[in-house]
């Protein structure tokens, strides 16, 4: 699991607290934009200052139900000396979000079988430690095929 | 009419130390070394020299400067822009010849980038927007330039049909060119098709036949105005420069269009300011920090149209002989990487008609090109005059 207070400190006040409502919604099991309340546009990664209108004021969208589409990815085989070496070989992909516009970086552990434009959802490890069906066992949000329901 | 630098500055000196693996000294050694080599091919004692930039990684400028005991350093600039940051320092350091605020300018980069800097601590220090890196790429597994321009290149296959052969052609061309530079870490090594497609996966669609090497070394090259040069050898004259960088530079996941890059804003400045077109160069130094780097320049330096990098390297056109050659003494790949500067000294060599087996005869103009961060890029134009 990512510890968000850890990473926060890490970042320091300034940046910390620019992307708490983030990383606090991804503890919370919610996928969370910011949207330049000025321009009304998305942006990710958050900044302090809007790329679209330099406004400095965001409000936090949070995705119903977090799926996109594979814009491109690469599959990791050397981490060496990172936490992920044992997971490797993973996929690291940009992933085109279905609600907001958006892309994001996002971990796909099963890197089989992957092509631009296939949809993927993202899951989170829940609280008590119990794997939610179809994921794999990484204790982190990540993503994986999603299959039409 | 404004001011310009074109034309109005020369690389009048060139060193370098030997490109190892494993160098056994300290970098101010290095450094000194490939400075006192550029300073006698430019025939200048140390008190000439009144400007030094150092590289944005590895020697400061007090690591050259104290050593080797430069009296008059009365100008120091540091570039910040990655591996482009060499590239760019010529621009540097012909604006302040130009203004006179410096008349003969070092620059230089010295490393242990085999045995103590490697990328991984490099890219700590120098990347920009750090916290990015922290926050929304480390936690998802993603750490290093081979993962993210990894990704660059699978999409571009994706949207142009770009080939695994054509990363082939990049690296099975830069170790040819590298066995006509005994000075080359892979002279000696040939590379097969073979060996480049059985070479083990680092990011894929990249394999490590695709990565650039680590190096421990230095390269010095030096500046001054036009009218400075010595006689009686050709000169090298810095007829363009310029810088750019890709919208969102310090982020790739949002780039908007996902292909441009620095060198799509620097390079028409920079044929600008020479008054030449792409058609018009004899070689490009192209950064080649990885294959797909190099059709993806070619592109944006508008050697060819975006999405046909592929087919022009396909058709044999980077080799020597072939009708735009790329890095003929190996490049970042299979002579060495010392930042680019490398690039930078192999095309001064080949202005002069100094480059032994490997030169291209009648060599008038060429460009060099430089790659950093997430894409950063700076683009000189040389011509021989």
């Amino acid at each position: 699991m990512i510890d968000s207070q850890e990473l926060e400190q890490t970042l320091g006040a300034g940046f910390g607290a620019l992307f708490h409502p983030y990383f606090d919604g991804l503890a919370r099991g919610q996928l969370a934009i910011p949207r330049c309340t000025a321009c009304g546009r998305h942006q990710f990664p958050p900044r302090s200052v809007c790329v679209h209108c330099r406004g400095h004021d965001f409000a936090w969208d949070v995705a119903d139900d977090p799926r996109g589409t594979l814009f491109t990815w690469t599959v990791v085989h050397h981490a060496k000396g990172t936490e992920f070496e044992a997971l490797a070989p993973y996929a690291v992909a940009l992933i085109s979000l279905a609600q907001f516009d958006v892309r994001l970086y996002g971990l796909i552990p099963e890197p089989e079988g992957l092509e631009v434009g296939a949809s993927v959802r993202l899951v989170f490890p829940s609280p008590d430690g119990e794997v939610p069906a179809g994921s794999s066992t990484v204790g982190r949000p990540h993503w994986v095929h999603a299959n039409p329901d | 009419m404004t001011a310009s630098i074109a034309n109005q500055t020369a690389i009048i000196g060139i060193g370098a130390t030997a490109f190892t693996r494993s160098s056994g000294v300290a970098v101010d050694r290095l450094a000194a070394d490939a400075a006192s080599a550029a300073m006698d091919d430019a025939r200048l004692d140390p008190a000439d020299i009144d400007g030094v930039i150092a590289y944005a990684s590895g020697a400061r400028a007090e690591d050259l400067i104290v050593p080797l005991g430069l009296p008059n350093v009365g100008y120091s600039a540091t570039v910040q822009l990655g591996g482009a940051s060499g590239v760019s320092a010529l621009q540097v350091a012909a604006g302040a010849i130009v203004s006179g605020l410096a008349r003969h300018v070092l620059v230089f980069i010295a490393r242990n980038g085999s045995t103590e800097s490697r990328i991984g601590a490099r890219i700590s220090s120098i990347l920009p927007s750090p916290q990015l890196r922290t926050a929304f790429e480390h936690p998802v597994g993603l750490f290093s330039p081979a993962q993210h321009y990894s990704m660059i290149c699978r999409r571009h296959m994706h949207e142009y049909g770009t080939r695994r052969e054509d990363l082939a052609e990049v690296a099975l061309t830069m170790r040819a060119h590298a066995q006509l530079n005994p000075k080359a870490q892979m002279f000696g090594r040939e590379l097969t098709m073979e060996k480049y497609l059985s070479s083990r996966p680092i990011a894929e669609p990249y394999l490590l036949a695709d990565c650039c090497l680590e190096t421990d070394g230095a390269v010095a090259v030096i500046l001054s105005a036009a009218a400075e040069a010595p006689a009686g050898r050709p000169r090298v004259l810095v007829s363009g420069a310029a810088e750019g960088r890709p919208p969102s530079g310090d982020d790739l996941s949002n780039r908007d269009p996902f292909f441009d890059i620095g060198l799509t804003y620097a390079a028409p400045r920079a044929f600008e300011m020479a008054g030449l077109r792409p058609e018009d160069l004899d070689i490009a130094m192209i950064y080649d920090c990885f294959t797909f780097e190099v059709i993806h320049q070619l592109e944006e330096l508008g050697v060819c149209p975006r999405g046909e990098g592929g087919p022009f390297v396909r058709s044999g056109a980077i080799r020597l002989g072939g009708r735009l050659p790329v890095n003929p003494h190996g490049g970042l790949m299979s002579e060495g990487h010392l930042g680019g500067m490398g690039h930078i000294a192999e095309a001064v060599r080949q202005l002069r008609g100094d480059a032994g087996e490997r030169q291209v005869d009648g060599t008038e103009a060429v460009a060099v090109t430089g790659w950093g961060d997430f894409g950063d890029g700076s683009v000189a134009i040389l011509m021989r005059g």
